[in-house]
């Protein structure tokens, strides 16, 4: 499976299908096929909101999904405060880099429970390969018709996740919204459950802004919310995304990471 | 002669002789119920501590002990393993692995101590995987195959910690040696133990030790091979030999530690040390109140017969005598007081052994008592190996003669003529 | 009529006075070692407590409602400074001081581990605990937090470049992106200045400690970092606010407390620079409290968590350790049980002589009971002797048992031979025990003697009233 940007992709963790349900699975292939490339770089914004702060933080990410190994790498651009703060993920390896002592730490287990940033996600969501399509296995929940974010009508599905029994996710099951109009299919909600029979998510992103970029009719703002923390949020827009380029050389090593 | 001068002279104090012996036979049976409960205790105690942590012996690369980190793998371990479990004196080689690790669930993360065990070794050992440990679910099953998640057993505190009951899924992420490159794999809660030690029941769960293997990625390493001796006590020397044939085979090329539990579990030791040393105290008090009865009964007795100890050796009977005649009184009171209190002691013995004293009616309602870093659970029992028995039997034998010398001395030196004048 | 009898039980006691010496002498041998026995248990729980209290908790703490249940940064204590005064105001404290908790990484060399940090005003927490007298090499924390200069908000000025910088950064990477090859060869030295303004607007915004700030670690943490006094370690942490932070930090002081968590894990540093280092301004976690009596902890707990309103929790030592209790509970039952059996055994001695005491008097009490007087005085007479038997025995006893224990609380009991400390219930116990002398621990072996006694004399008594006259004069 290749992936977006993986600040992006951590969050949304999708997606495409080999075992499931011939249907589903092309639907699912078709949300992929938005959000999919072997290479991506992007220009995000990201605001986080919590109970005691509130920031917004400009950052580029690269992305290698190539190969075994997926890399990627993420520099704060700005503002001054966390500008040159970078992040280099080799495979399941993450080194933060503190461009204020030139320090760079490899994130061992003690510190992956810490948040991103100071974002809603943690080290460890960095770190972990999400691959819906070989972790979960799909089930449709139901299908309808309503208006697309886009315009025009759209043709709706829930359906849920749940994931595989050797799959290293720490969720019981996700429930995914996505619509499809005209042959393209766009991610809109995924509630993630503790446990697959849990009523309540315990963590929900929202796919919105739906718009051309790249090429490509994708949803540009993701907001994270957690129900644990009423209030909070962490949200990623795009403001520029190339699909498919050519990664300059050394973009996933430790001199680029401190540069 | 001298016996039967000497019962009758006890028989004819019935009262006082029989409260002498009541008072040794009580302090006795004191003793021994108290070392009873001790010993078994301690030796539960220990017994379990080593069968939780590090056994009898534990081998390790040297410098794990005290850097507790993967880059000191035992190297080889199987054939050691095998080795191990072919000497004589060696009940059970138990393999382990540990690393830290965060495990998480959902939203719920937390750091822990993984330990990868050997499942059916684990149970057989009957260390964490004890069956009254277990508060729900089952424990390792073996059985780890690639198309299902490896069971996890862990603690009550941890399992509330993430909001989790058996069957649950959790994720846990390790840090292999070589890069720090973080591994993940999720394993499914077979079951939750609840030990009384925080740190076992918050920070701490088992896996397949293949599992743990795979995930650290090191092949075949062990962190420790944790050995149960057939003899414990021979801990200390048992390391000490082992080490020095170790060293004698492998020279300065392979380092490893070979350490008994006194090192790996001291804060077990001293505790039990300081335990045993009250005990020690408390039996001191007793003996020398016992002393100081029996010294009081045996002196008023002399005094008493002062008139008849004139008479005797009017009639020439020898000092030695006297003073024999006075031990001998002595002896068959404390003889007597020995057996008594034996078989009072050792009653209260069987009644420990058969029904005992629970944990959570002795505490007050806590269903476990930490000491040392391991938790009592269960009911305590007595246990009282024989020659302890007897050593405590002939401390209060001889105590009590060494009680009757003085006044036995003082029966030698009356004069005949003074003392018959006594009234 | 009550003095004569008195009288007359300490001439009958004088009679055979080497037997009563011996008996009392029995039964003050008990009580005094009872006596330290007592003083040792007592010793070991105020061990417990006393690191319990005074390497950690202090005698009550304040925190934010949830703070003790999930330990989280940002839930710092409400109103710091009125819960403070609240504390200071009332005449059962005696000492209260501001903490800051934070958990770290510290690393030096290739070596690192998680450690705790502690962050002490260093001035008032001297009275609170004692790290300050377990220092073994170095010195304790300086009055005053490093100078570390505030931060402050840009100016417009700066908020402009700081804006412009952002946009150049994010044009600079979009180039990249898109292939810009003519931006690319420009974008190194356009880089570096950046950089350079970069810091010098994050440094105007969180200005780093004039000098690294000076920590006080413990023994172990020391030996295993390989780090001396004057040398550094990196520290790094992440702050409320999401940020990571790592900074040198210089240990100024080792410490070793005997508990071996704390010598192993605890960074001790000022509150003001654990502050600064968490970005927590001027918030704190906790307030730790030493009390007048610490035995009262629970009631004035109780007492001012009605006053400081309903966010703020007040906790005694026993609240939030309350094991300690269940060890203490169970080890006075066992102390009980032990003395009760050691009297026993005294008591029998003392029945013995009394006993012994009654026969050789049968003549003399055949006589006073031909005299007329009643086998209730009789009983009295012997229950008096009993009575100032114990008295002399407690009293020497109590003074054999308080030089015991003075003994035994000067100079102690090593506990550990290999310097590492055992637990009971998850504390540590440090490493020498220590007597402790209390009112309770020096009264009730002399009530229990005392009662003891007059028990065991109630049976010679009783042999002794049941003499029938005539009997008694026959066998003159």
């Amino acid at each position: 499976m290749r992936y977006m940007p993986f600040a992006v992709a951590l969050a949304w963790g999708c997606v495409g299908g080999a075992h499931a349900s011939a249907s589903l699975e092309a639907l699912i292939r078709k949300a992929d096929l938005v959000l999919r490339a072997d290479t991506a770089a992007a220009v995000i914004e990201m605001k986080v909101k919590t109970s005691s702060y509130s920031r917004t933080m400009k950052l580029v990410s690269w992305a290698d999904d190539r190969g075994q190994t997926k890399r990627a790498l993420i520099k704060i651009l700005g503002p001054a405060l966390w500008r040159g703060y970078g992040t280099l993920k080799i495979g399941a390896q993450l080194k933060l880099y503190n461009p204020q002592n030139d320090n760079v730490t490899v994130v061992g287990n003690s510190m992956l429970g810490d948040s991103w940033m100071g974002s809603h996600f943690t080290n460890d969501d960095l770190v972990k390969e999400t691959r819906l399509a070989s972790h979960y296995r799909f089930e449709q929940v139901r299908t309808w018709q309503a208006d697309a974010p886009a315009g025009g009508k759209a043709q709706y599905y829930l359906i849920n996740l749940y994931p595989k029994p050797t799959a290293p996710v720490a969720w019981g099951r996700i429930a995914y919204t996505l619509w499809q109009r005209a042959g393209v299919v766009i991610p809109e909600r995924a509630d993630y459950f503790r446990k697959a029979n849990d009523k309540r998510p315990q963590r929900r992103f929202e796919f919105t802004n739906v718009k051309a970029l790249a090429g490509r009719l994708l949803p540009t703002l993701m907001k994270a919310t957690v129900t644990k923390k009423p209030g909070e949020y962490t949200t990623i827009e795009y403001k520029h995304l190339k699909l498919d380029l050519k990664i300059p050389a050394g973009k996933f090593t430790e001199q680029a990471l401190k540069r | 002669m001298i016996w039967r001068l000497a019962w009758r002279s006890v028989l004819r104090q019935r009262r006082r002789t029989l409260i002498t012996v009541i008072a040794i036979s009580l302090g006795l049976a004191l003793i021994l119920f108290s070392v009873g409960m001790q010993i078994d205790t301690h030796q539960t105690m220990i017994d379990l501590g080593v069968r939780m942590g590090s056994g009898h012996v534990a081998i390790q690369a040297e410098g794990y002990q005290q850097h507790r980190s993967l880059d000191y793998l035992l190297s080889g371990s199987r054939r050691l393993l095998a080795q191990l479990r072919q000497l004589s004196g060696v009940r059970r080689a138990i393999p382990r692995l540990e690393a830290a690790g965060l495990v998480r669930a959902g939203e719920s993360s937390a750091a822990i101590a993984v330990v990868g065990v050997d499942p059916s070794e684990e149970q057989a050992v009957a260390g964490l995987a004890r069956k009254s440990y277990r508060r729900r679910g089952r424990y390792l099953s073996a059985d780890v195959r690639g198309n299902r998640p490896a069971d996890i057993y862990i603690g009550s505190g941890l399992a509330q910690t993430l909001q989790v009951g058996v069957g649950d899924r959790v994720v846990l992420t390790v840090s292999p040696l070589d890069d720090r490159a973080n591994s993940s794999a999720a394993f499914v809660v077979c079951g939750i133990f609840r030990t009384g030690v925080t740190e076992l029941d918050s920070f701490l769960v088992q896996l397949p030790l293949s599992a743990a293997q795979q995930l650290l990625s090191v092949g075949d390493g062990l962190t420790q091979i944790a050995v149960l001796l057939e003899d414990g006590d021979s801990a200390r020397a048992t390391a000490a030999r082992w080490q020095a044939r170790f060293a004698a085979q492998h020279g300065t090329a392979m380092r490893r530690e070979i350490l008994p539990w006194q090192v790996t579990h001291a804060e077990l030791y001293d505790g039990l040390k300081l335990d045993k040393n009250f005990n020690y105290l408390i039996a001191g008090i007793i003996f020398l109140i016992i002393a100081i009865g029996i010294f009081n009964t045996i002196q008023m007795s002399v005094v008493e017969r002062t008139r008849q100890f004139g008479v005797m050796m009017a009639l020439g009977t020898a000092p030695r005598r006297m003073f024999a005649l006075v031990v001998a009184e002595a002896t068959l009171i404390a003889i007597v007081g020995a057996i008594v209190g034996l078989a009072i002691g050792l009653a209260l013995h069987g009644l420990m052994v058969r029904y005992g004293i629970d944990i959570e009616t002795m505490s007050g309602g806590v269903d476990s008592y930490e000491f040392g870093g391991v938790a009592l659970t269960g009911t305590l029992h007595s246990r009282l190996p024989v020659p302890i028995v007897a050593l405590w039997a002939a401390i209060i034998v001889a105590i009590t003669l060494l009680s009757g010398i003085y006044p036995a001395l003082r029966a030698t030196r009356l004069r005949p003529v003074s003392a018959m004048r006594h009234s | 009529m009550a003095q004569g009898l008195t009288k007359l039980a300490w001439r009958n006691l004088g009679r055979n006075r080497r037997r009563t010496l011996i008996t009392a002498s029995a039964l003050a041998i008990g009580t005094a070692l009872t006596i330290a026995v007592i003083g040792l248990i007592d010793g070991m729980h105020a061990q417990l407590i006393h690191t319990l209290t005074r390497l950690d908790l202090g005698h009550l703490q304040a925190h934010q409602r949830d703070y003790r249940r999930t330990r989280q940064l940002e839930r710092t204590l409400p109103h710091p400074v009125e819960v403070r005064r609240a504390l200071e105001r009332d005449p059962r404290v005696v000492a209260v001081s501001p903490r800051v908790h934070g958990a770290a990484l510290a690393s030096s060399g290739r070596r690192s581990l998680g450690v705790s940090l502690f962050g002490v005003e260093p001035r008032s927490e001297i009275k609170i605990t004692e790290f300050h007298q377990t220092i073994r090499k170095g010195r304790y924390l300086d009055d005053d937090p490093t100078p570390w200069p505030r931060g402050r908000a840009l100016t417009a000025a700066e908020a402009v470049d700081d804006e412009r910088l952002t946009q150049q950064a994010e044009d600079a990477a979009i180039a990249e992106i898109e292939g810009d090859s003519q931006s690319k060869t420009a974008a190194t030295p356009a880089r570096q200045t950046r950089r350079q303004q970069t810091q010098r607007l994050a440094r105007a915004i969180a200005p780093p400690p004039k000098r690294p700030p000076r920590v006080l670690i413990g023994k172990t943490l020391a030996r295993y970092l390989a780090v001396g006094i004057g040398e550094q370690l990196f520290v790094s942490t992440q702050a409320v606010d999401g940020t990571m932070t790592e900074l040198a930090v210089e240990v100024i002081g080792i410490f070793e407390s005997g508990t071996t968590a704390f010598d192993r894990t605890r960074v001790i540093l000022h509150v003001g620079d654990l502050r600064r280092m968490l970005h927590l301004d001027g918030r704190i976690h906790e307030l730790a409290a030493v009390l007048v009596d610490l035995d009262r902890a629970d009631d004035v707990a109780l007492s001012l968590a009605g006053t400081v309103g309903p966010d703020v929790a007040i906790a005694s030592w026993g609240m939030i350790q309350p094991t300690i209790r269940h060890v203490q509970q169970q080890n006075a039952a066992g102390s009980l049980i032990i003395m009760l059996v050691i009297f026993a055994v005294a008591a029998l001695g003392v029945v013995n002589t009394m006993l012994m005491a009654v026969f050789e008097r049968k003549r003399e009490i055949g006589v006073l009971k031909a005299l007329g007087m009643t086998a209730g005085r009789i009983v009295r007479m012997f229950v008096a002797e009993a009575t100032l038997l114990a008295f002399f025995s407690a009293l020497a006893g109590a003074l054999l048992g308080l030089l015991l224990d003075l003994y035994l609380h000067q100079h102690g009991i090593n506990l550990s031979a290999n310097g590492k400390t055992t637990t009971v219930m998850g504390i540590g116990m440090g490493l020498t025990l220590r007597a402790k002398v209390t009112a309770f621990g020096v009264l009730m072996p002399i009530f229990v003697l005392c009662a003891v006694t007059l028990l065991a004399s109630l049976y010679p008594a009783w042999r002794a009233a049941r003499l029938k006259p005539a009997q008694g004069m026959r066998e003159v």
